[in-house]
Formats: C-alpha cells, structure tokens, sequence
C-alpha cells in the first residue's frame, strides 16, 4: 500500500520538475521568439553610398547599429584622411535611424548642419564626414 | 519559487516514506531527520526571495528558484545518503544564503570588485598558496586542498574561481577603451591565470586547473579576442592532456579509466563502473528516492552525486537537472546580453561559464563520456566552500540583472561570440543527456548483469532468498534474521563445501551460486510480478526454494563416519544418477566465512574445496571391474588367476590379503594392482582409452555444482591407463558414475544434485538434468563382471584400493554397487580417505551402503 503511494509520490515528483522545467522553458521560448521577432520587424534596412578616391560604393545594412570610420574593423570604412578612426554611428533606436558623431576630429554634419547630439536621419539624407559624403536610403520595400 | 517548494515537498514525502517500503515495515520506519533541512531550505529561501523582491525588483525572476532548486535536490540527495553530511551541507546553506543577503542588500560591493581587483586576487591566491604549507584533507589523508579554519574546513580554490573571473571581467573592461588585441595586452592576464594554474597542478587539483583554463580561454574570446583562440582550445586541451598524460600518474589513470572503462573494474576504473552501474540501474524513473542503492557509488555525495541521482530519480529526474543547468546558462547570457555595463557583462559572462563547464566537465565524468575530475557539480554537490561560491555566483548573475540601463559605455562584446559559447555549452548538455540515455536504457541490462555490480548484497539483506531443502523438504539451509539483516543459517554444517557460501567479499560458490536465480526469484515468477517487485520496491521478489537429491539422514551418517579424516564420499541412486550423499572432509563453517577465511585459505587441508566434485585422485586398482567387462575369459571365471598371472601372491601388491584359495573375485575386491596391470595391458592401451572414455572419465560431468576439468586423454602417460597412478586422476563424482554403470545394466547416469524448485504457481517443478543418462555397455557383459563381484551374503559387490599420488601421498578408495539381481533402486557409493587405511574405507562404505539400501533400495 505505502509502497503504491511512493510510486504515486515519485511520479507526481517528476511530474512537478517537468513542470517547472517546462514553465521556465516555455517563458525563455517566448522570449527568444519576440527577440527574433523584434529583430526581423524592427530593423529597418539602411542602404549607404558614398564616393571614395572615385570609386563609387554601396552598401546595405541590417543590423541596428554601424559604426563608420577610417578603421579597417568598421562597417563602413572609408579611406579618407579627413575620416576619423571611429567617426560616428548610425543606431536603430525607437523604430527611428539616429546618428551620433563619436568625437571625430574633423566632425560629422548632417545635410551641412553639424551634429553635436544624436540626430534622426531620413530617407535622403546626405551626412558628411569630415569632407566626404554618404547618401543615405532606407529600403522601402523590405519594410 | 511555490513550484520548486513543492518538488522539494514531494522529495522529502518520499524520503520519508521509502525506509517503510523497503523494510516491509509501517510507521516505525518512517524517515523524519531531513525535515529539518527542507524547513532549513524553506526558511532560507523565503528570506532571500522576499529581500530580492524587495532590493532587485528588475531582477531577473527565474535565477533564484533555479539555484534553489538545484541546492534542494542536492541538500535532500546528500541527506538520504549520510545524514550528518546533510547536516552540515544545511548548515553552509543558511550561511550561503546570509552571505548571499549582504550581496543583495548592497550590490555595490560588486564595483569593489572591479576596483581593487589585483587586490582580491592575490588575497585569492594566497590563501590557495597556503594550502601548500597549512594544508589539511577532511578524510583525514589524500591531497590537502583544505584550509582549516575554526573548526570548519574550507577550500581555498573555490572561492579563487570567483575572484579570478572578477579579475579577468575587470581587466578585459579596462582594456578594451584601448582596443587593442595585440597579444601583450593580454600578458597579465596569462600571467595571473597561469601563476593560478601553477599553483593548482602543484596540489594536484587538475580538475579546477582544467576549469581555470577554460573560463579564461572562453571569456578571452568573448572580450575580442581574436578567432584564433577559439581553435586554439581544443589544440590546448590535447595538449594539456598529453602533457598530463605523459607527466603525472594521476593523469593517465583517469584518461586510461576514460578510454577503457572495463579494463580494470575493481581497481583503477571502479569509480566510473560503479557510477555508470548506478545509472543503468535508474532506467526511466529510477529506484525511488531512498529505494535504490547509491551508497555504493564512492564519493557519491560530491563527485558522484549526479549518478546518485540517476539511481533514484532515474533518466527523467536527471535529464531535468540538466536541463535546470542550461536553464541557468541561458538566463547567464541573457543577464550579460542585456546588461550595459561592460565589467557587469564579462563578470556574468565569467560566471555562466563557470556553471557551465564545471556542469559538463563532472557530469561527463560521472557518465564516462569525459575522463572523471574531481570536481563538484555546482550547487547539488557536498561541500561548503563549492556551494557558497556557486551561490554568491548566482546572486552576483542576480544583482548584475538588475543594473538599470545606462547608455553610455558602448556594446563591445559581439553577441554571436557569447551567444556561440552558450550554444557549445548547451550542446554538451544535450550530448551528456544522450549519453546518460544510452547507459539507461541500451547498456542498462548489460552494466546490471556486471559482476562489479554488488547490489545483489544488498537485496539478499532485504528479501529473504529461497531455502534449500533436501529430498524429503528437510531444511539444510534458510534464512535468519529481520529484513535488512537477512543471514543464511544452515541445518547441517558439513555440507557446507557442496552448498557453497555467499558473501559481499568473496562471492559465491556450490549451490548457492548455481541456483543463484532461483534462490533469489529472478526466475519462475512472470515479468509482471518481477516489474511490479522492481518499481514498487526495487527488490526482486522472494526467492524460490530448491529442492535437492540429497537425502540428509543419509547425509548426517557419511559426515558422522568421516569426521575427522580428509577425504569425499559419494553415494548416488545409480539409476536415475541422484547424489543422495556427497560429502567432502575438512569442511567449513560459512557463517565465520570472514572471521575465518585467511586461515581457510592457507589451510593445505582446502577445506572449501568440494572434493566429491573438485578433488581429483589416482584411480588404481578401482579400474579392474571396469577393464575385464569385454574379458569374458574371467568375467565368466572360465580361466583361472593362476593360468593368467605369472607373479606370485605376494608381490600382487593388493590394498588387502586376498583370501586362499586365489579366486578373480577376491582379487579385484581386494585391490590387488599387479593384477589388474597384467589384465590391462592384455587389453592394449587404445581399448582402454576407448573403455575410460565411455566411463566418462575425459569429461567432465554436469550438475549443478561446479567440477574440477576432467584429465584429458593425450596427456597421460600410457603406464597410468593400466596402473590407475601417475598423472590418470579422477573425481569421486566421475567414480561414483561409473561404478553405477555396473549396478545398472550398462547405463552412464547423469549426475544430478538438483532436484526441483518450488514455483510460485505451478508448486514444485523438477529442473532437467544437465546431462542425459547414456547407455555405454550391454548388459550381458556388465552384468557378468557384476555377478562375478558379488558376495555371497550381501546384495552388493565392493573394491578396496590404495593408491600412491604423483607426490607420494597416500589414497585409499572403496567402491561398491548394488547387486545385479537387487529388486531396489541401484547404488553406488564412493569413499575416498587420503591415507592408507583400505580397512577404514571398506567399514565406511559398507556401512553407508547397508543403510542407503536399507532405506532407499526398498523405499520404492
């Protein structure tokens, strides 16, 4: 008789850390899937171009944050003197694109004006940094 | 939180009850000790779970129920197995748990940390360099890994792991401003680390080394360093385990236990097959808590503790406490995913991979899957110093969670790097439960039937095993004792050398280990009555009782009448081949079996030898019936001794005087040597060798009771078949069957010993005989040599016979058989003495004769 009820005891038991195991495994997969979720539908497409030393390049991106500078590490490197190690960062934040100058030396400007704090940029946009140009494109149809 | 309290709840429930089960027994059995520890746990963790609500509302909500659950299990796990551990693991809890609230009610000691870093850490390695002078061992011997401070034993490298991952967090986060990658940057840091890793393959602790390596080499990749690092891990690993190999003993026992697992299971890999035992013994849902064995696994309450587990909780229970460690790395990356501080990021990194290798590293061992290292699986194992660490670990992963945002340091640490490392972790996870799958369920039946596995012991002390009982159910063996305290009594002591002994140390023998099945129910009840058994006891069912041929009265005069001599006696029911009677002298008791057994096994009188059946002695003149049954010359007397023998009386070197006048029966009956060697060699040697082998004297017989191997024919020299001497030997039992075969009409009996067992269902069902009964000679033939033994005013024929061993030992065999004429069952009794003492024989065997015929020749 007792023996019947140990059996039902360890069955409950297993029962019970299956449950918690479960309950944990169910919230940490719900949060994987609104991160992956968050990641598709968030990051909007940005297409940068610019032209250096007269060659023209183009690039897209999909991640949320880029990092521009003379710096081979970059995302986008520019072989311009008047181009910073690390220039500025475009970052995905509020479902908007913003810019921020990382203390350049020469300064970033966007459509001539100069940015002292992080700024929303737009389809259109052109941003300079220190003497070179990026043209700046969201791709509408991803979105 | 209320979850893991009621897993917890249902674990104590069951320990409680499990010693009832096992014992038969009601309440009195009942197990209440480790409710203090639950209520210990209880308290602890309301505490602390209130206090984090209250101080670290942002924090994340799932680390603490994990830790504490996993502690629990771990607390309640080392209770079951020695209750004072349980104890003491309580004790280091509650104070795991107040240091843990200092931590949480001030998480701005973390920064200190950061700060005085060097400090600590050489605060970290002095206190592990002091184990080199000041070192003690709790077990009193072994490595002195332990400081001992206030009466409390303390492990120094533990707490180091902490600091040193605090240290290489806070040097990563200083460096990485200047981003350089550029290998002196990294000097220090290899520096420290390897002054660390120094020092611990001093004290030979290769286990914390190897995790020392790795966390270092997995949080320099993490921080930026470059690719080549995370190739270079397995190339060091190798490294380091040739180099370990090559240099260090312990080291190439462990790798050599990991490669071959079975290549020595009683002595270097018996850690690994004891634990590997104790998994397949789970299979799915395990034992039940305090229903299996796990005791027997060493060090299972740290090192082992996970097949501890497996035991008890079964598959399921442990592939849920892995799964509880992944759980544990995920919720790790994800703290250090969403942290902005970047020293926070590396310390919560340091951490998870501190949990995570650690977890990997001694499960795989427990598994076999890995060489075993002495370390402890966090948070579930014994040992104060281990689960104080692994817990300010978790409250430290705890407070980081709760760091609100702060943007201004940059995210340096590429995601898809940690985010790698995790997914390396989890895999490992994932193939340890594959592992641990296979040994419970593929292997299970294989790593079960293992002779290492003791827990036969065990169940022999809980459930009592079958009797054995002679031919008219008279007990000659049962059992005494309460359950879980069962013991073998016997009702006849000098039996003994036949039924065998069982015992932890020395195993089995006879009887006892040849029934082994049936004295312990594996066999005869059906697989529903067996699984039953098995889940709800974990114990086999009762054991079966086996019914043997021996008849005891019988049996009580042999033993009476060689008492005090060495030698064997074999009285067989020659038709059917039923040993009545199988005595072996000296013999031994085996309920002193351990008090005894040096001197038993010195004793040159073997008194554990079962010489009816294992003693092997020269045959000599026994073999004159036997060589004249084709002789129908003097199987017919037609021809007279005088005619055929050219020796004179004297020298026919008999066991006893003929009498005058000289007839061939008084010849033979009185062993005379000579005599048979001239008859023999008319014969010629290939009819001999023929006869001998219909005799069965080149086989070995088979019953129930093991045999020494019988002489093989081409290793004898050719003098021996005629003079019964030399390197010619036999076993009483293989005498006993041939001399049957002239009391029963020519008919080779197989032995049997073993008469039946008591079924269940069906009640008492006669097992086959191992071997058939052969007709080997007509009865024409076998009944003249019969005839012309018999004596006139007895219904049986007799051969005395002594004889000279290879050594110059005397032996002396007396033979005899039931007359052809006997309207009875037939008999054959053998006595063999190892002196010269033919008188003796003959007064011996003819009185157990008389009384075998007496009482079971007309019993019919």
């Amino acid at each position: 008789m007792n023996a019947v009820v140990v059996l039902g005891l360890r069955i409950f038991f297993l029962i019970v850390l299956y449950g918690f195991v479960g309950w944990i495994s169910f919230i940490i997969f719900k949060d994987l899937q609104t991160l992956f979720d968050l990641k598709r539908s968030q990051v909007a497409p940005i297409v940068l171009s610019v032209i250096v030393n007269q060659e023209s390049l183009e690039k897209q991106y999909t991640k949320s944050e880029i990092i521009l500078g003379r710096d081979p590490d970059c995302d986008l490197t520019i072989a311009d003197e008047t181009v910073s190690l690390r220039h500025c960062k475009l970052y995905y934040h509020h479902k908007q694109w913003w810019v921020r100058d990382l203390e350049s030396t020469n300064g970033s400007f966007i459509n001539n004006t100069f940015i002292e704090s992080p700024v929303v940029v737009i389809d259109g946009d052109e941003l300079k940094l220190g003497k070179v140009p990026i043209t700046i494109r969201f791709d509408q149809q991803v979105r | 939180m209320i979850v893991a309290g009621v897993v917890i709840l249902t674990y104590g429930l069951i320990l409680t009850l499990a010693p009832a089960i096992r014992y038969h027994a009601g309440l009195e059995r009942f197990q209440f000790q480790h409710w203090i520890g639950i209520l210990a746990w209880f308290l602890s963790f309301s505490v602390l779970h209130h206090q984090t609500q209250r101080h670290l509302p942002e924090s994340d909500p799932y680390l603490l129920p994990l830790a504490a659950l996993l502690s629990g299990i771990g607390l309640l796990t080392i209770w079951r197995l020695f209750p004072s551990l349980g104890l003491r693991q309580m004790a280091w809890l509650v104070l795991a748990c107040l240091l843990g609230l200092i931590v949480v009610n001030f998480p701005r000691l973390l920064q200190f940390l950061r700060r005085y870093k060097y400090i600590w850490l050489v605060l970290g390695l002095l206190l592990t360099g002091l184990t080199i002078f000041l070192g003690t061992n709790p077990q009193g011997e072994g490595s002195t890994r332990w400081l001992y401070v206030f009466g409390i034993h303390f492990q120094p490298s533990e707490p180091l792991k902490l600091l040193l991952i605090a240290y290489l967090a806070g040097f990563f986060t200083d460096q990485l401003t200047v981003r350089g990658k550029q290998f002196e940057v990294f000097l220090p840091t290899l520096v420290v680390t390897g002054l660390a890793l120094m020092h611990l393959i001093f004290q030979g602790d290769l286990g914390t080394a190897i995790i020392f390596m790795l966390i270092y080499l997995a949080m320099l990749f993490t921080s930026g360093g470059s690719l080549w690092v995370f190739w270079l891990t397995p190339v060091l690993i190798a490294i380091a385990g040739l180099a370990g190999y090559m240099l260090t003993d312990i080291v190439q026992l462990r790798i050599d236990a990991w490669l071959k697992p079975f290549s020595d299971p009683t002595g270097a890999t018996y850690q690994v097959v004891q634990s590997m035992i104790a998994i397949a013994e789970g299979n799915l849902i395990g034992t039940g808590a305090g229903l299996g064995s796990p005791g027997l696994i060493p060090v299972a309450v740290s090192d082992f503790i996970f097949s501890a587990l497996a035991e008890e909780l079964g598959l399921l229970g442990i592939a849920a406490v892995i799964v509880l460690f992944f759980l544990l790395i995920y919720r790790g990356i994800k703290i250090a995913a969403s942290t902005n501080n970047s020293f926070y990021r590396h310390l919560s990194l340091g951490l998870t991979f501190y949990f995570g290798i650690q977890g990997i590293l001694i499960i795989g061992g427990n598994i076999g899957l890995l060489p075993l290292t002495g370390v402890t699986l966090p948070l579930l194992s014994y040992g104060g110093s281990s689960l104080v660490v692994s817990f300010l670990g978790v409250l430290t992963l705890l407070t980081i969670s709760h760091q609100p945002e702060s943007d201004n340091q940059t995210k340096t640490i590429p995601l898809p790097r940690y985010a790698l490392i995790g997914v390396i972790l989890v895999l490992f996870f994932i193939i340890e439960i594959i592992g641990a799958s296979l040994l419970s369920f593929w292997f299970s039946p294989a790593l079960v039937d293992r002779p290492e596995n003791p827990r036969w012991i065990i169940d022999d002390r809980f459930v009592q095993r079958g009797e054995i009982v002679d031919r008219d159910n008279q007990t000659i063996i049962t059992n005494t004792g309460i359950t879980g305290n069962f013991s073998r009594t016997s009702d006849h002591i000098p039996l003994y050398p036949v039924i065998g002994y069982t015992d932890p140390v020395f195993g089995q023998t006879g009887i006892e280990a040849t029934m082994f099945n049936y004295l312990r129910g594996k066999i005869g009840y059906t697989f529903a009555t067996q699984f039953r058994q098995r889940l709800l006891y974990n114990q086999p069912p009762k054991g079966l009782d086996v019914r043997l041929t021996i008849d005891l009265g019988l049996q009580r005069s042999a033993d009476d009448l060689l008492e005090g001599y060495q030698g064997a006696i074999v009285i067989m029911n020659a038709a059917s081949g039923e040993i009545l009677t199988m005595a072996s002298h000296p013999y031994f008791d085996a309920a002193y079996l351990q008090e005894d057994w040096d001197t038993l096994l010195v004793d040159e009188t073997a008194p554990l030898l079962n010489r009816a059946t294992q003693g092997l002695y020269p045959p000599g003149a026994t073999l004159f019936p036997f060589i004249i049954i084709d002789d129908a010359l003097i199987s017919t007397q037609l021809q007279e001794p005088e005619d055929r023998l050219t020796v004179k009386t004297a020298d026919l070197n008999c066991a006893l005087k003929p009498q005058k006048p000289l007839t061939w029966q008084s010849i033979i009956a009185n062993g005379c040597q000579t005599a048979q060697m001239t008859v023999a060699a008319d014969v010629g040697s290939d009819a001999l060798i023929n006869l001998y082998a219909d005799l069965g004297f080149f086989t070995s017989p088979q019953l129930h009771l093991p045999v020494a191997d019988a002489a093989a024919s081409n290793t004898i020299d050719l003098n021996a078949f005629f003079s019964g001497e030399g390197n010619f030997k036999l076993s009483p039992l293989q005498m006993t069957m041939a001399v049957s075969t002239l009391s029963n009409q020519g008919v080779l009996p197989g032995p049997r010993i073993v008469n039946a067992y008591n079924d269940p269902v069906e009640g008492w069902s006669t097992l086959p005989k191992l071997q058939a009964n052969v007709e080997t000679f007509d009865a024409v033939s076998i009944n003249r040599v019969n005839n012309l033994l018999r004596q006139s005013n007895y219904p049986y024929w007799q051969v005395v016979s002594t004889v000279m061993t290879e050594d110059q030992q005397p032996v002396t065999w007396f033979i005899a058989g039931t007359s052809a004429d006997w309207q009875g069952q037939p008999i054959a009794t053998v006595v063999v003495l190892e002196l010269d003492a033919p008188s003796l024989a003959e007064s011996i065997g003819r009185a157990l004769i008389e009384e075998a015929i007496q009482f079971l020749g007309q019993a019919q």
